[in-house]
């Protein structure tokens, strides 16, 4: 039986909350790459690792960051179905990248000291 | 949408892509509609890029909880109200349903307004029979009962409204006790005596017009009166139509007209 939540499925809700916390800046990353859509963010990301993110989840992140500003979007015909939703990091989006990841380095370092002490 | 090739099994049978589709849609139905319309846009998109034969209870979970996560991790609150529930409605379909009420509300308001329009009023002249006389104890004038002798009696009416009415005539009443053919004058904009009147027919009446109405006749028993009594008259009836509506307006005159009935009057039935 499926059990969803908010950020991963078939997981852990521990992993759940993980994933939650990151999953913000992982999309932002994802799309600093360069403009991309939202299968493609899905595929980058489960390649990355984090295969157990749900595809609501992805897709809600995406349209929240697109409504703070952080995200630009347009829409591109598609040679296999109907238009894509191409997304692109803006100037908040990119401090919000950068701010985030220090964030996250910063809590990673001191749960690795935590861990090895 | 390659629909058939993306579905999942439920109890009640396969659901398919549109399906999917359709019940996540009704899932965000609380929220606005340009919302909605672009959240469901995006599934569409992305039902399309799955791979074919994807499962899509297994990859996505039900419609149901894919609306929920959808809306956790977008921020989409559930929204209650009448406010949510308009702005979750199609804007062109609120504009034709607010379109369509205030089409209806002018329809009945103009459907009252007409059934209410009487535009019809004494406009302060009289013609009054011959031997008219003031009688004590009696308000207005007074006339004696006289069978088979001649009968005229006129009155002016004016239209005080902002459009013309058809009169149609004078509805005959078997209190009056005389019987008479309608004449009436030409259209004036004064109440001036304008004789020899012209047989009635059917006109308009339009507004600020004048036209007097006059029963020419000879008085007559149309119901039995008794010797000393008296009947009277303080208004007339005034058949008249507009637009799809004929009704009849009640003409109040200037004073009653009362006729005396010294000696009584028989009513006689026909053949008799």
């Amino acid at each position: 039986m499926f059990h969803p939540c908010y950020s991963a499925k078939q997981t852990s809700v521990d992993q759940a909350q993980l994933l939650k916390g990151v999953l913000e800046l992982a999309v932002l990353a994802v799309i600093a790459q360069g403009e991309t859509y939202g299968y493609e963010i899905l595929s980058t990301l489960e390649r990355a690792g984090f295969d157990g993110v749900g595809d609501a989840s992805v897709y809600g992140t995406l349209r929240r960051l697109e409504q703070a500003g952080h995200l630009s979007s347009r829409l591109a015909a598609s040679d296999s179905g109907p238009a894509r939703k191409y997304y692109a990091v803006t100037p908040s989006g990119a401090e919000q990248l950068e701010a985030g990841t220090d964030a996250w380095k910063g809590i990673n370092g001191a749960l690795e000291r935590l861990v090895e002490s | 949408m390659e629909g058939d090739q993306r579905r999942t099994r439920e109890a009640g049978g396969v659901l398919t892509a549109d399906d999917y589709v359709r019940r996540v849609a009704f899932e965000l139905r609380d929220l606005p509609w340009a919302t909605r319309r672009e959240l469901v846009s995006e599934l569409r998109v992305h039902l399309a890029e799955l791979p074919p034969g994807t499962d899509l209870g297994e990859r996505l979970g039900t419609p149901e909880d894919y609306a929920a996560d959808l809306r956790s991790a977008a921020g989409l609150e559930r929204r209650r109200g009448v406010v949510a529930f308009l702005r979750a409605r199609r804007p062109r379909n609120v504009i034709l349903t607010v379109m369509l009420l205030v089409s209806i509300g002018l329809a009945i308001g103009a459907v009252v307004w007409v059934r209410s329009y009487q535009p019809i009023a004494f406009a302060g002249s009289t013609q009054l029979p011959g031997g008219v006389k003031e009688a004590p104890g009696i308000d207005g004038n007074a006339v004696v009962f006289h069978k088979g002798q001649p009968f005229q009696y006129g009155f002016t009416v004016r239209n005080t409204g902002r459009f013309a009415v058809r009169v149609l005539g004078v509805p005959y009443s078997p209190a009056l006790p005389f019987s008479a053919r309608l004449s009436m004058s030409g259209p004036q904009r004064e109440p001036g005596m304008e004789g020899p009147w012209k047989p009635f027919r059917p006109f308009d009446l339009k507004p600020g017009e004048i036209r007097w109405l006059v029963l020419e006749g000879a008085y007559a028993c149309h119901s039995g009166m008794g010797a000393g009594t008296s009947s009277g008259i303080d208004a007339l009836p005034v058949r008249f139509s507009f637009l799809w509506k004929t009704s009849t307006a009640s003409i109040p005159l200037d004073g009653q007209l009362t006729f005396l009935f010294p000696k009584g009057c028989r009513y006689a039935v026909a053949g008799k």
